[in-house]
């Protein structure tokens, strides 16, 4: 909130290795791959960083090997907001938009220098958005409406870089043949809506509209609740498309909490899915994970057993909980 | 609604037989915390229920509805809520929920603000809600004023009853309100109360620090006419509100969040107070949080108190549909070694008898008993598991339409690109 334009800035450099939320996530949700990004009140949010779930005394010890780098972008109005009500650019979405261009013009030109080899002053905004240019990092853009979707494409089309993701993405049922045409996820809640007016048009169905589209389709939570009951909320959104005639098999829906967001993350050679020389990233359920009822009764993480409901001592608490009140509860 | 149906039984020419609903063949849940009854019925006669349970005879002319394979239930009680509130959240000219401007606190009534046009009305009836107990949030100090219970109907009636309650925010949010600590939020609580006394007996002192009608209104609270509804979370602020239990004999209580209750569970079933918690908080969001766990309310309930779910500053103006979701992993927590659940029949008692009875209203909603309200809801599934949907709603006995902004995107939308017209002119 400090501008618009902060590519510079590292959520990983942010990332608390001690949030209480990593074992919720884990002994409820049995996430065992996590990809934090910075809010979206800039434009150019910063780098994300990809982790496994497992406490370590350092972020650095969390980072998911290999994993490319994204930067996360915003549209609409959080970044109009927070700059408009300062009577700032941007303060409109057409704000946005100029202000969104004309960064491209000078990370293009950046580019342009460091690809001819030419000598130039190490700008750390720069330098992520030439990463971006080049295909090594990949956008995460938070985007609600449809109409602004279409935008962005078009932006990014302009300055020849990819959208891997648009987040949150309330109204992806409405473009979904351009997402897949362009080889885009939508990252969605399953109902979660109303809150501000470009989530007014969410529905309950998007989910399984993408996916009917043929597009990519994620159930995520942008939030330490909804994390822990991902299974849940791809189970509802699975649900809602039967009832609307859109039958799609449970192991499809799983793709949307594993294989899909592992995609958008560039690691699906990694994990995501459970198959040989993949990371062993699995989750033993007490019952269908697609009931309410279930939970998870073991997590490994890289073949590494890290959290077994029968074993209090795979429990893990992190420093901020330890001498605390409930601290090792179940939670 | 109520009133709109006696009108009608006065001056329509409608058949008594007409107004009788037999709703049969379903699997069946009184919501009282008993089990459910396979191949149930219910009768709706006028708006009410007149008998609900096994081997029921249909009344002849009665309207019948086969739910044959289907769940049967009450319509679910929003056990605390903002629903009816707010239009869209972040728009402030369509948000009611505060008051942080007002002159007056505990004087404001909900009641008129509550709009059954907003879409929240409609998506959480389409999602089984027939009943909200409203609150006020805390503007302009520690008491918000006083709450009501709401039907979701499609109707310009939404209350059952105003002034059921009065709210006040306690702990964190209620200290920062009162000047800055919990010191303050209590003498300013005692405060009130003694100028509530004053004004009683017709006394306003020139020092007062309330408005006169604050003084007024807070008279129902002091007098046990109306109920308190406490927000409070840890369990230090919960053994500060149970003494003032013991100095306010006459007062109500309800706690409300209670994210710590489990680690005072005994002092609040000895104290006979009643619980709206939060379900699902299990983090330490705030240092009133630190010891919150999905065990609470099955922890508080196995000690004696009497819980109900609630979504306390938990999306609360939109988001009441997500109790039965909370309700299910409720019950999902019977099945994790050292966790505390509840049962099924105990956690959809706490999303529709527990709430309702706790705000004073249980002889008229949150159950199928004979005198109840005709709200009533037919499920294609067991109604906590979260792949069900909801078929038929009906409150004061009045079926409902289930489409609203959210059910019509998807129908325009079912496909997405345009069929030779644009998608305004798809209807």
């Amino acid at each position: 909130m400090t501008g618009a334009v902060r590519p510079e800035v590292w959520a990983e450099h942010s990332v608390w290795p001690q949030d209480p939320g990593f074992s919720r996530a884990l002994a409820n949700g049995g996430v065992t791959t996590l990809q934090i990004l910075p809010g979206s009140a800039n434009l150019f949010g910063g780098r994300s960083v990809t982790i496994k779930n497992v406490y370590a005394r350092t972020v650095q010890g969390m980072k998911f090997p290999g994993a490319p780098y994204g930067m996360k972008m915003a549209c609409g109005e959080n970044p109009k907001r927070v700059y408009g009500s300062r009577n700032q650019m941007p303060a409109t979405r057409m704000g946005n938009m100029a202000v969104n261009r004309a960064t491209w013009i000078r990370a293009a030109e950046y580019k342009r220098k460091l690809d001819k080899g030419e000598n130039v002053t190490r700008d750390l905004q720069m330098e992520t958005l030439a990463g971006v240019l080049s295909g090594e990092i990949l956008v995460h853009n938070h985007c609600y409406r449809a109409d602004e979707m279409a935008q962005v494409i078009d932006m990014a089309k302009e300055f020849g870089y990819k959208v891997s993701t648009f987040h949150h993405a309330v109204e992806a049922y409405k473009i979904p043949d351009l997402l897949k045409e362009n080889g885009i996820c939508a990252a969605m809640w399953a109902d979660w809506w109303g809150f501000k007016m470009e989530s007014y048009d969410a529905i309950n169905e998007n989910i399984p509209l993408v996916h009917k589209a043929g597009a990519c389709a994620i159930v995520h939570s942008d939030d330490p609740n909804g994390i822990q009951r991902l299974n849940q909320e791809a189970s509802k959104a699975l649900a809602d498309g039967r009832r609307m005639g859109i039958p799609i098999a449970d192991e499809l829906a799983w793709t949307w909490l594993a294989i899909n967001p592992a995609k958008t993350l560039g690691i699906a050679d990694k994990t995501g899915s459970l198959k040989e020389g993949k990371m062993a990233d699995l989750v033993l359920w007490n019952g269908n994970p697609l009931s309410v009822y279930s939970r998870p009764e073991k997590v490994w993480i890289d073949g590494a057993l890290m959290f077994d409901a029968l074993d209090p001592q795979r429990r893990p608490v992190s420093d901020f909980e330890l001498g605390q009140p409930g601290e090792g509860d179940v939670k | 609604m109520r009133a709109l149906l006696l009108a009608c039984a006065a001056l329509c020419a409608t058949p008594v037989a007409a107004q009788t609903i037999a709703i049969t063949g379903g699997k069946l849940v009184i919501g009282d915390g008993s089990a459910p009854i396979e191949n149930g019925t219910v009768i709706i006669t006028n708006g009410r229920v007149t008998a609900a349970g096994r081997g029921i005879a249909v009344p002849a002319g009665a309207q019948s509805v086969d739910a044959t394979g289907k769940w049967v239930t009450p319509g679910i009680v929003a056990g605390f809520s903002r629903l009816g509130l707010a239009g869209v959240d972040a728009v402030d000219g369509s948000n009611d929920t505060a008051a942080r401007g007002a002159a007056f606190t505990a004087a404001l009534d909900i009641a008129p603000a509550v709009n059954p046009d907003w879409a929240a009305m409609g998506v959480n009836r389409a999602a089984g809600i027939t009943r909200a107990i409203v609150s006020p949030d805390a503007g302009n100090g520690i008491f918000g004023g006083q709450g009501a219970l709401v039907d979701t109907g499609a109707d310009f009636e939404p209350v059952t009853r105003s002034k059921l309650f009065q709210f006040v925010e306690f702990g964190e949010a209620g200290a920062q309100k009162a000047g800055g600590s919990r010191a303050a939020l209590i003498t300013g609580f005692r405060n009130a109360l003694a100028e509530a006394r004053d004004a009683q007996a017709g006394i306003y002192r020139d020092d007062a620090q309330l408005k006169r009608a604050d003084a007024q209104a807070l008279g129902a609270v002091l007098s046990g006419q109306q109920k308190l509804l406490v927000h409070v979370e840890s369990a230090p602020d919960i053994i500060a509100v149970l003494a003032l239990k013991r100095d306010y004999p006459s007062i109500q209580f309800v706690l409300v969040g209670a994210a710590e209750g489990w680690r005072v569970a005994r002092q609040i079933a000895a104290a006979n107070v009643p619980v709206i918690a939060s379900a699902l908080t299990d983090l330490p969001n705030s240092f009133e949080q630190l010891g919150s766990t999905q065990s609470n309310i099955g922890r508080m309930k196995a000690a004696g108190v009497t819980v109900a779910i609630g979504m306390i500053d938990d999306d609360d103006t939109r988001q009441a549909q997500m109790s039965l979701q909370y309700a299910g992993n409720l019950v999902a927590l019977t099945r994790v070694p050292g966790a505390t659940g509840l049962g099924w029949n105990d956690a959809f008692a706490a999303i529709t008898s527990k709430p309702a009875q706790i705000i004073g209203m249980g002889a008229e909603v949150g159950s199928l008993a004979a005198g109840k309200r005709g709200d009533v809801v037919i499920w294609d599934g067991d109604p906590l598991e979260v792949t069900t949907g909801v078929e038929a709603v009906w409150i004061d006995g009045v079926r409902q339409p289930l489409t609203n902004h959210q059910t019509r995107l998807r129908d325009r939308y079912a496909t997405p690109q345009e069929q030779g017209k644009p998608k305004a002119y798809d209807r």
